[in-house]
């Protein structure tokens, strides 16, 4: 009874006064202060007149850390802002290559900010990347969110997940990681369709427009940007760290019979294995399970029986491991980091043989052999029975 | 003079008054006739008719006219003592001869003591002075005047049977009669209130209602020394035990159907004249969702209708406490665009948000304070002013936003899914401390109310039945029959916190049978 009159509006704050940040980006200035910026959504004026303005604050400030900055973006901020609806991270590159361990820090400290944040690294800086207009939704963010949504159908991106960037933050002595890359392109085209009318008078101003997109990825070595992974690059990373969601592979066949396939990967199963492991002989066997279905097919094939189907999956097997062997050549020779996390696989299977390889881990993984064990199946063929070359006859 | 002294003055001069009356049947038979009309001076409906029996004896018949059938009275009784043909002269020294020969009425008895005299007076019997007769002999003969048996108002079901209650107490029992053919449904008679002097029933079905219940109602009932009541409602204040609680420990039900089925599970009835409601008593918390339809669907339904209404419940005490917790305290816990969507339709509202669910919650319960007593050709225009004028237009303004609405508006329909009126009322009440606790301290706030009305309502018993039965002492067979509608093979007992008599009422035939025998 007597908290109820004590205690009066503790931790009360109006949904009218509070700025839901959404999107939040580290950057490092010229003169090495700390620069966050925020995107906010902050509805504000009456319901009825909500139409179009746009409700999205867009906030920048410095300090000397990025907690500080952070504080520092009161002195134009509107209303008091609130982390805990914040959906994206976007890390600039210049910030990325002087160290993120600041970031890994505040992100886990903090209570505002929760565990699905997606993380992503930016070429050029994040400010740029938030001052792009949206094309079609209200506000740029909801267009992030929308990216974001299909990186789980493609594996030429990668958005990764706030728990898992604090847990590799956590096990940076030993190895890195890659965190995706989120960009913007420069592209004549209008981003969006409209009527001519409208076209005739904006075509004469003859201006680049920025779309945002995600591909890629960058390879974060000791809290620092190591480098740059392409598209075709993150798949194997993907592979091999059983991410891979969904997937094409393309084939095209130059012995004899001219044909191409273009393989549709429904789902993937990659175990990291160490058989026969002992202190001097480390060989690491990458096991892989994968079903796919034929999507394309164009060329001269007979018959689409299973005898084919089986030599099919025998060659493509080799597509992957080429793949696979690409990265683990990035891995070791070009970056020198695990960033496929060989080393979480030996700390937890082979506890004795990593305490003794921990201190030399860096030396000793690029020389690693590694065997690639390919199961391809494919299951599913499409509606077609046969090749569209063979139907014709 | 201590502190309750000072607020709480005790009026010491309450004293019952007795009607205080001279011995009416003493004295003369003229004497006899002055006292009776001195006593009902200027009691316009009361009536003396004289007659001359046998041409010299005097008589008279005292009656409120009001309350009588003039036909009985024609028929049965003047005309059997004023018909001139008699075959020989009927011998009048004894009001014996004259019962058991002369009167050819359903009813009759003699009466000697004031207090009786007037009591039949005021129930509409008839009473007949001859001279020479010592006592008076009373005549039934009253009229029921008022409704007919009809729908019940207060409580409408979709199927079953739609006979209510009326005001008419002899109407009501033999409602109650002519379902329960038993010598064991027993109806006791009390008499309450010294200006009122209401008729109570108290009807149970002896062996199936704990014998201490009934025994407790009646002491309880004898105890209460009062001017009068009109109405059940206003009968059960007097033996409510822990008067401070919201919660009600009886039922009221203007339902036979109902009354039927609840005396059926060992409950006990009072039935009381002037009032169609019939309190059904000892109630806990889980009857509050319960109706008279629910034994007459099948199973699945009853049970789904069930978690409905104490779902219900639920969203009408708590919604607008909820509400407010969540968007002034822990907007984080609410997804991104629905807070989107709610900040939208907040922004620019000048209240802070209790603020607002408080006044548009008043308005609401003004509006349907007004409903209530609206007169018929207004009412629909009540509607619409309340609907669209207040809820579009405070809207519009800017006073609150449309998401408040939508949750005032939640509360006030699911308030009505919840059935009987009398638990309406609790909750109207209880949803305003609800508010208050959140805007204190947001979530915390509301379950620590919660756990107050918990720790209250646990404590409590109703009759000497916890108030949380079956979920206080857990009995897993009662939850699923008496608070979800169980299926009819596992309906065969009945409720076990009200301790009856017998527990099993339903016998299956044993459904082992041998296979390829389906059973017919």
């Amino acid at each position: 009874m007597s908290f109820a009159f004590l205690s009066s509006c503790w931790d009360a704050r109006e949904l009218s006064e509070i700025g839901i940040v959404v999107v939040t980006g580290f950057d490092l200035d010229d003169d090495g202060l700390e620069r966050v910026t925020v995107l906010s959504v902050q509805p504000f004026g009456r319901a009825a007149t909500q139409g179009t303005t746009p409700t999205t604050w867009f906030g920048t400030a410095s300090g000397k850390s990025a907690f500080e900055a952070m504080r520092n973006l009161r002195q134009t901020a509107t209303r008091t802002l609130v982390w805990m609806h914040n959906k994206i991270i976007l890390i600039g590159e210049e910030k990325a290559k002087k160290g993120i361990g600041n970031i890994s820090d505040l992100l886990g400290r903090n209570r505002e900010f929760r565990y699905d944040t997606t993380v992503f690294v930016t070429k050029g800086r994040a400010e740029e990347l938030m001052q792009i207009p949206s094309n079609l939704e209200q506000s740029l963010f909801q267009e992030l969110l929308g990216l974001i949504e299909n990186t789980k159908l493609w594996s030429g991106a990668f958005a990764l997940e706030m728990k898992d960037f604090e847990h590799n933050a956590f096990s940076m002595e030993h190895g890195g990681y890659v965190i995706g890359n989120m960009s913007s392109y420069e592209t004549l085209k209008l981003p969006f369709s409209i009527n001519r009318q409208e076209h005739l008078k904006l075509y004469n101003k003859d201006e680049l427009y920025s779309v945002a997109y995600i591909g890629g990825g960058a390879v974060i070595d000791r809290n620092k940007l190591a480098g740059w992974l392409s598209d075709d690059e993150i798949q194997g990373y993907l592979l091999i760290g059983n991410k891979l969601k969904r997937s094409i592979v393309y084939y095209e066949d130059q012995n004899g019979l001219e044909y191409n396939v273009t393989l549709d990967i429904l789902q993937s199963n990659t175990k990291i294995s160490f058989p026969d492991a002992s202190v001097n002989n480390l060989k690491a066997k990458i096991s892989t399970k994968i079903s796919a279905a034929i999507a394309e097919i164009d060329g001269a094939i007979e018959d689409l029986d299973p005898v084919f189907i089986k030599e099919l999956e025998k060659k493509i097997k080799q597509k992957f491991i080429s793949n696979m062997a690409l990265t683990m050549d990035l891995a070791q020779n070009r970056f020198h980091t695990d960033f496929v996390e060989f080393h979480k696989e030996l700390s937890a299977y082979h506890p004795a043989i990593w305490k003794q390889v921990k201190n030399d881990w860096r030396d000793i993984f690029p020389e690693i052999d590694v065997k690639y064990d390919v199961d391809l199946k494919i299951k599913q063929l499409g509606l077609l029975t046969r090749t569209i070359s063979k139907l014709r006859k | 003079m201590s502190f309750k002294d000072m607020f709480f003055k005790k009026d010491k001069r309450f004293e019952p008054d007795i009607e205080d009356v001279p011995l009416i049947l003493s004295g003369s038979f003229e004497e006899k006739i002055r006292n009776i009309t001195n006593l009902f001076e200027n009691c316009y409906d009361f009536s003396i008719r004289e007659f001359l029996v046998e041409k010299t004896l005097k008589g008279c018949v005292f009656f409120f006219e009001s309350l009588i059938s003039y036909e009985n009275v024609n028929r049965f009784i003047l005309k059997q003592f004023m018909h001139p043909c008699h075959e020989k002269p009927y011998s009048f020294r004894n009001s014996e001869t004259i019962l058991k020969r002369f009167l050819p009425v359903h009813k009759a008895k003699t009466v000697t003591d004031t207090k009786d005299f007037l009591h039949a007076i005021y129930s509409g019997d008839c009473a007949i002075l001859v001279e020479n007769i010592k006592e008076a002999i009373i005549v039934s003969v009253h009229k029921e005047r008022g409704r007919q048996v009809g729908e019940a108002i207060a409580e409408t079901t979709t199927i079953g049977p739609q006979e209510g209650f009326v005001e008419d107490i002899s109407l009501n029992y033999s409602l109650l009669r002519k379902r329960i053919k038993t010598s064991k449904f027993k109806m006791e008679y009390l008499q309450l209130g010294r200006l009122t002097k209401n008729t109570i029933i108290l009807a149970y079905i002896e062996g199936t209602a704990k014998k201490q219940l009934v025994d407790r109602m009646k002491k309880k009932l004898s105890e209460i020394d009062t001017d009068g009541f009109v109405d059940s409602g206003h009968l059960r204040r007097f033996f409510q035990e822990n008067n401070y609680s919201p919660f009600p420990q009886e039922i009221l039900t203007e339902r036979p159907d109902r009354c039927v089925s609840l005396l059926l599970e060992g409950r006990v009835a009072l039935l009381m004249d002037g009032s169609p409601f019939a309190i059904i008593i000892p109630a806990v918390f889980i009857d509050i969702i319960k109706t008279a339809d629910e034994a007459y669907m099948h199973y699945y339904i009853a049970m789904f209708i069930r978690i409905i209404r104490f779902t219900a419940l639920l969203i009408s005490t708590l919604s607008p406490a909820v509400y407010i917790a969540l968007t002034v305290f822990h907007p984080g816990m609410i997804p991104t665009q629905l807070l989107i969507t709610i900040a939208s339709s907040r922004a620019g509202i000048p209240f802070p948000a209790i603020a607002e669910a408080l006044i548009m919650e008043m308005v609401f319960e003004l509006i349907r304070e007004a409903s209530v007593r609206i007169p018929k050709p207004i009412g629909p225009s009540i509607s619409i002013v309340g609907g669209l004028v207040i809820g579009q237009s405070v809207v519009e303004a800017g006073i609150a936003s449309q998401a408040m609405i939508i949750v005032v508006a939640l509360t006030s329909i699911t308030a009505f899914a919840v059935p009987g009126y009398a638990t309406n009322n609790t909750l109207r009440i209880l949803r305003f401390p609800f508010m208050i606790a959140a805007s204190i301290s947001g979530i915390f706030g509301i379950i620590s109310l919660l756990l107050i009305i918990l720790i209250h309502m646990v404590s409590r018993r109703s009759f000497g039945i916890p108030y949380l039965a079956p979920f206080g002492p857990l009995n897993v067979k009662d939850i699923i029959n008496s608070f979800l509608h169980g299926p009819v093979s596992a309906q065969t007992e009945r409720p076990s916190y009200l301790e009856t008599g017998n527990i099993v009422h339903t016998k299956f035939k044993n459904k082992t049978s041998k296979k390829g025998e389906k059973n017919n």
